[in-house]
């Protein structure tokens, strides 16, 4: 199938796009940093607020909830700014390249918004695994402490803002924000039931706001550009520009900065170089492992949240993970279901309970040993579970597995037929990770 | 507050509508116009709902939308104009009800023919109703290793458990042990314990009753009985004067185990592992016949015998040495009817009398202007607890009220030596020195600290003191206008003893036994040579009294100095009612026949009508607590003792803990829980080269106790703490590496 060309979208990137070594505060405060912590500390909360809806952004942490709306929230109290930089799902990592080059950005944020809500501090959580990401944080925090910025009141401020960088045990669910919250507050880290909401009860049972790195990290940059100018870049319900991660089957993979009027083909097609040479694209995931693929006709989907919802899946952390004719299908919701499984966390029935069964079902049709009837129970598992979690990682392993059955159940049936695998040996993600169908061993038909 | 009714709105349940007070749980609102909306994990005494388990899902209208997904009928609270349909009228719910169930039972054993929850199984009810016929899982079910013994008392099976968090949540937000925990996480997860340590928890039985599977068992009812063949016979316990309400599961005769019977202002449902596990053992070394002392030592009498025989020497004594020469004594473990027979002898033979080990004659009373119920730690705001001795070891269940207040925000004081059970948690801790707490209770009218400004105080004093100086407190705290006292008695019934004419300090009868006042002495289900203090010289006591005469279910020290022995019912073989530490008279029902097969009320209706007292038979009356009496005039504490400890030893802190006492000695299931220890300072124990679990002695004046050290930050220097089962001991102790 040919479809049209894909050409790089023009640069509007401010995350990433730079010269020079940011982690450095002295380059950063050249380049123009931390002149919105001064100058918008004295600035009434209501102000930043407005500033915030009138600009449009929308959370970069998976859901897109619109961010000015989420910090008017906010209830009443001692208040916190907690950061969530638990970064986990698959094939997203712009999280980290933002943190290891523009950490001030991030610290900064941090401070901004502090002094907006009134928050004494902030909680950076980042993922156990992020160790370097943590080191170059700390080593941020330190040099803004010097600075004046974290630790002491500036001018006009309601208080001194501490930032803590607080490192995660390596839980995936401990990114969504209740899970996160319980960690951080010495629990076991389990979402809980809402409300209350975070905006009412979280770090230290306290109002909290809790955004995503990139978040937070945007928010300097709109208030230095003015909200005006910062929407002008749009689509109907999304502005400005997101951090892409690419992955999968692509040329030149990485994370890029586009404009959320780009599409995927500017992204896999004009970024990317498009599938390796000789290759076919088969489908792709848009917006983590976690949502529904979209089809090579779809290139032309725009990155922006209602863009991708319209074509029945979603934004979510902007992972994009390209797959080639090689992947075999059924071999991919095996991997993706298996993660699930692996980092539910146990606390509801329908997830605990039905990625286990998923992953088993799907080792079965892979292996060659299911019925046809087997496939159609995998589909209503996922009917069972989707929607009837207690948090969203339940559906995070249904909605991928219904869509790879939606558009290849060809595949999962030629499994049944010819007793495995009919890409055999050659199946990319046989050969990438033999070790994976060793470390899951099939249960005896 | 004005005049903000609560804001009640309407919903409406499979075409159904209810009014009930905004932020209702629909479960609950369901449940008031007669709609079942099953659940696992939702149990409103363990804290906000959780929302885990997904049984309770159903369809959401709200403002003429639905909800996008299916809702959590647990965590969802009720709003007005809420259209709510459950699997009963939905497809959707009933999907979602479908869903999980066929989720719970996927990796289930099919144990339940030899499961003890068989039959009483939530899981197995619901499965009966709703459930799927068969299963569509493939597959190897998940296994474990089982069962597995969490503690002596209590068994784990972790196929059975369907991850309700119920005992977890049990563990740490109700008894706040943290000992019960989950592990891994996902499919993996699994209940355990700390560490792999026991679950020792005073509390730890209430996790059988709340597993709604198989998965936690209580171990001395495994293989026991099966529900049909089983009467479950309402009662309450007699362990200490809470008087948690309790069934007695009856089977063949025997009471083979005890489950609680929620009554939200005594118990709220809960059961101190004493109260559950003690005394439904055989009692294979219980008296059965009345016993006289002849030439050959004591001989069988019959009843008639042994009541003819105690009302002539009563009144033999009375007249021939006048008033006082007879002393009737009990430590509470009467019923009401009982004391009150007895208190007629007692008045008939003008007997001096006692219901406890301290002298504190008429002071009790003098607490009814300020007293207290145990509900209205609900709504205290400062609770105070002074002493030495832990709340549980006097009042069991009480403990868990006191932590449940704190959590609901009352700001929670203890005056204590430290090393005491509640103070963790604790928001001020004032430290005294051992044995002072009536001392610190003038410390604390002098700097009452939280208590000022507070609109609901509830003072409790756990040592057993002079009650004037508690009075004299209480006044001038003003516990007469706000808040009030909840006193602890030392016995179950000490107060309906007290009440029924029994009351006095052991104390003084003791001195008058010893000036030789005394020359008979009736012991009513008390041996003063293990209960209470100063064993030796009530040995002393009992070998130079004439005439002794014991009530006791058991052979004791007592009985071997006793010339007439009666023997006594033990709780759950007891008609009548029992008044507990707040005054509430509850009901006891005999659920099992005493092995005498004679009413211990009959014997003394016997004794009384040969004194030519007509005791009338009334049917047994429970009763709330009484209300408050008038606020009298202050009264002056008495003098205070003050005690010095020797240099080089140590101030010995030894209460009668909850887990003592001959039902708990005979319990096998409660071994664990009576281990001795040891508990100094960390600094004391550094100075003696003592650390953690070190074995250490202690040679006291009741003799000497070894066990494992604990060291604590909080208990004052010079202090040794231990637990202590024989008679109680004070003074000062000499503390060894064992
Ligand atoms: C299972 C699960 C995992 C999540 N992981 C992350 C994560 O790693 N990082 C993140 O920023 N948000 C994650 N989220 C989303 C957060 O719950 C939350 O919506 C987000 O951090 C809010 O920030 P934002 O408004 O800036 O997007 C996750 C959500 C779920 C349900
Ligand atoms: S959906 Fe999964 S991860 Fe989320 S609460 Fe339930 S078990 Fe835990
Ligand atoms: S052991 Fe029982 S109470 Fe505990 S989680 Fe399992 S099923 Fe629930
Ligand atoms: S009862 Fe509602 S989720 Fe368990």
């Amino acid at each position: 199938m040919q479809g049209p060309t894909y050409a790089a979208p023009r640069p509007d990137a401010i995350l990433l796009d730079f010269e020079g070594e940011r982690q450095d505060i002295a380059v950063y405060e050249t380049a123009g940093g931390y002149a919105m912590a001064r100058s918008q500390a004295g600035r009434p909360f209501e102000e930043i607020v407005q500033e915030l809806k009138d600009s449009g952004l929308r959370g970069r942490g998976g859901a897109g909830f619109p961010t000015g709306l989420k910090v008017s929230f906010i209830g009443k109290g001692s208040r916190y700014l907690v950061v969530n930089a638990d970064e986990s799902e698959p094939g997203t990592f712009k999280d980290r390249e933002l943190m290891l080059r523009n950490p001030h950005a991030l610290v900064e944020g941090c401070v901004i918004l502090c002094n907006a809500i009134g928050a004494g501090a902030a909680y950076i959580y980042i993922r156990g695994e992020y160790a370097t990401e943590a080191l170059v944080l700390d080593a941020a925090v330190a040099q803004a402490r010097q600075r004046g910025y974290v630790g002491a009141t500036l001018p006009g401020a309601p208080g001194a803002v501490e930032v803590y960088v607080h490192r995660g045990a390596g839980a995936y669910i401990c990114g969504e924000e209740t899970a996160l919250l319980s960690s951080l507050n010495g629990e076991r880290g389990q979402p809980t039931a809402k409300p209350p909401f975070p905006a009412v009860s979280g770090a230290w049972a306290s109002p909290t706001l809790l955004n995503n790195v990139e978040t937070v990290a945007t928010v300097p940059f709109i208030l230095a550009m003015g909200c005006k100018t910062y929407s002008e870049l749009r689509t109907e319900q999304t502005t400005g520009t997101r951090l892409m991660s690419l992955s999968g089957n692509v040329a030149r993979p990485g994370n890029y900065e586009l404009p959320v009027t780009a599409t995927f083909g500017d992204l896999i097609d004009g970024c990317g170089g498009g599938v390796p040479a000789g290759r076919s694209l088969k489908c792709f995931i848009p917006g983590g492992s976690s949502a529904p693929i979209l089809m090579p006709d779809q290139l032309d989907v725009q990155i922006a949240v209602e863009t991708c919802a319209a074509a029945g899946t979603m934004a979510g952390s902007g992972a994009v993970i390209v797959i080639d004719d090689r992947t075999c299908m059924v071999q991919l919701a095996l991997r993706v279901a298996d993660f699930y499984r692996h980092e539910s966390c146990g606390k509801c029935t329908p997830c605990r309970e039905g990625t286990r069964w998923m992953v088993e079902l799907l080792k079965k049709v892979e292996s060659g040993q299911a019925q046809r009837a087997e496939i159609d129970l995998l589909l209503e598992l996922c009917d069972r579970m989707e929607g009837k979690c207690l948090c969203p990682l339940g559906d995070a392993c249904a909605m991928p597995v219904r869509s790879y059955l939606q558009h290849f159940r060809a595949e999962f049936d030629a499994h049944v037929e010819q007793g495995g695998c009919p890409g055999g040996a050659a199946s990319p993600f046989g050969a990438l990770y033999p070790e994976l169908k060793r470390s899951l061993p099939l249960v005896p038909a | 507050m004005s005049t903000t009714a609560t804001n009640v709105v309407t919903v409406t349940f499979d075409g159904r509508d209810v009014q009930v007070p905004a932020g209702t749980p629909l479960v609950v609102a369901a449940a008031q116009v007669g709609v079942e909306i099953p659940v696992f994990c939702y149990e409103p005494r363990l804290g906000p709902p959780i929302g885990a388990c997904r049984m309770c899902l159903v369809e959401v209208e709200l403002g003429g939308r639905p909800m996008p997904k299916l809702q959590a009928a647990c965590t969802m609270t009720a709003a007005d104009g809420m259209v709510v349909k459950s699997a009963a009228t939905s497809e959707q719910a009933k999907e979602g009800q479908d869903a999980v169930l066929e989720f719970l039972l996927l990796n289930h054993p099919l144990d339940c023919p030899v499961c003890d929850k068989g039959g009483e199984c939530p899981l197995q009810d619901l499965t009966f109703r709703y459930g799927p016929a068969t299963s569509r899982m493939t597959l190897a079910k998940r296994t474990y290793e089982k069962p597995l013994p969490i503690s002596p008392s209590i068994v784990l099976d972790r196929e059975r458990c369907i991850l309700c968090y119920r005992c977890t949540r049990f563990s740490s937000d109700v008894a706040e042990d943290g000992e019960l925990i989950a592990r891994e996480r996902g499919a993996q997860s699994v209940i355990a314990t700390f560490e792999e340590r026991p679950y020792v928890g005073a509390f730890s039985g209430n996790v059988t009753e709340l597993c709604p599977v198989g998965a936690l068992l209580p171990t001395p009812y495994r293989f026991k009985a099966r529900p049909w063949e089983i009467v479950n016979v309402p009662t309450v316990c007699q362990g200490c004067p809470t008087g948690c309400n309790t069934w007695a599961t009856v089977r063949e005769g025997r009471a083979e185990r005890i489950l609680s019977r929620l009554n939200p202002a005594v118990d709220e449902g809960w059961l101190c592992d004493r109260g559950r596990f003690a005394r439904h053992e055989p009692l294979a070394d219980r008296l059965t016949r009345p016993l006289l002392r002849g030439a050959d030592g004591l001989q069988e009498i019959s009843f008639a015998a042994a009541a003819r025989t105690i009302a002539q020497r009563l009144r033999h004594v009375d007249s021939l040495h006048g008033a006082g020469s007879v002393a009737i004594v009990t430590g509470g473990s009467l019923t009401n009817e009982e004391a009150s027979a007895w208190g007629r002898i007692a008045a008939d033979v003008h007997a001096r009398t006692a219901s406890g080990p301290v002298a504190a004659a008429g002071a009790w009373e003098r607490l009814d202007p300020f007293a207290a119920r145990i509900d209205d730690l609900d709504r205290a705001d400062v609770v105070v607890v002074v002493g030495d001795a832990d709340v549980t070891d006097r009042a069991g269940v009480l403990d868990l009220r006191i932590r449940a207040a704190r959590r609901r925000g009352a700001h929670l004081m203890i005056v204590s030596s430290g090393g005491t059970l509640l103070e963790r948690d604790c928001d001020t801790f004032r430290p005294v020195a051992a044995g002072t707490a009536a001392a610190s209770l003038q410390a604390l009218v002098a700097d009452p600290g939280p208590l000022v400004g507070a609109t609901h105080p509830v003072l409790i004093v756990t040592d057993p003191i002079d009650l004037g100086h508690v009075a004299a407190a209480a006044h001038a705290l003003g516990l007469q206008e706000r808040g009030g006292v909840l006193p602890l008695p030392t016995g179950p019934n000490e107060r309906g003893a007290r009440q029924a004419g029994l009351a006095g300090g052991g104390d003084e009868v003791l001195a008058a036994i010893e000036s030789g006042a005394v020359r008979a002495l009736v012991l009513l289900g008390v041996d003063p040579t293990a209960d209470w203090p100063e064993a030796d010289r009530w040995q002393a006591a009992l070998a130079q009294t004439e005439h002794v005469v014991t009530l006791s279910p058991f052979v004791n020290t007592s009985v071997s100095w006793s010339h007439v022995v009666l023997p006594q019912a033990v709780d759950l073989e007891r008609e009548g009612t029992t008044t507990n530490l707040e005054g509430r008279r509850q009901r006891l029902r005999a659920a099992v026949k005493p092995p005498s097969g004679v009413a211990d009320l009959a014997v003394a209706t016997a004794i009384a009508t040969h004194l030519g007292i007509e005791i009338a038979r009334t049917a047994p009356q429970e009763s709330e607590p009484p209300p408050r009496a008038k606020p009298g005039r202050a009264t002056k504490a008495p003098a205070i003792r003050a005690a010095n400890v020797t240099a080089g030893r140590f101030a010995l802190v030894a209460p009668r803990g909850l887990f003592t006492g001959p039902a708990v000695e005979r319990t096998a299931a409660l071994a664990h829980q009576r281990a001795p220890w040891v508990m100094l300072n960390h600094g004391d124990a550094a100075a003696l080269g003592l650390s953690e679990h070190d074995r250490v002695t202690v040679r006291h004046g009741g003799g000497e106790h070894t066990g494992p050290l604990r060291t604590s930050r909080r208990l004052l220097e010079g202090t040794v703490r231990i637990n202590w089962a024989g008679s109680p001991v004070a003074g000062e102790a000499e503390v060894v590496r064992a």
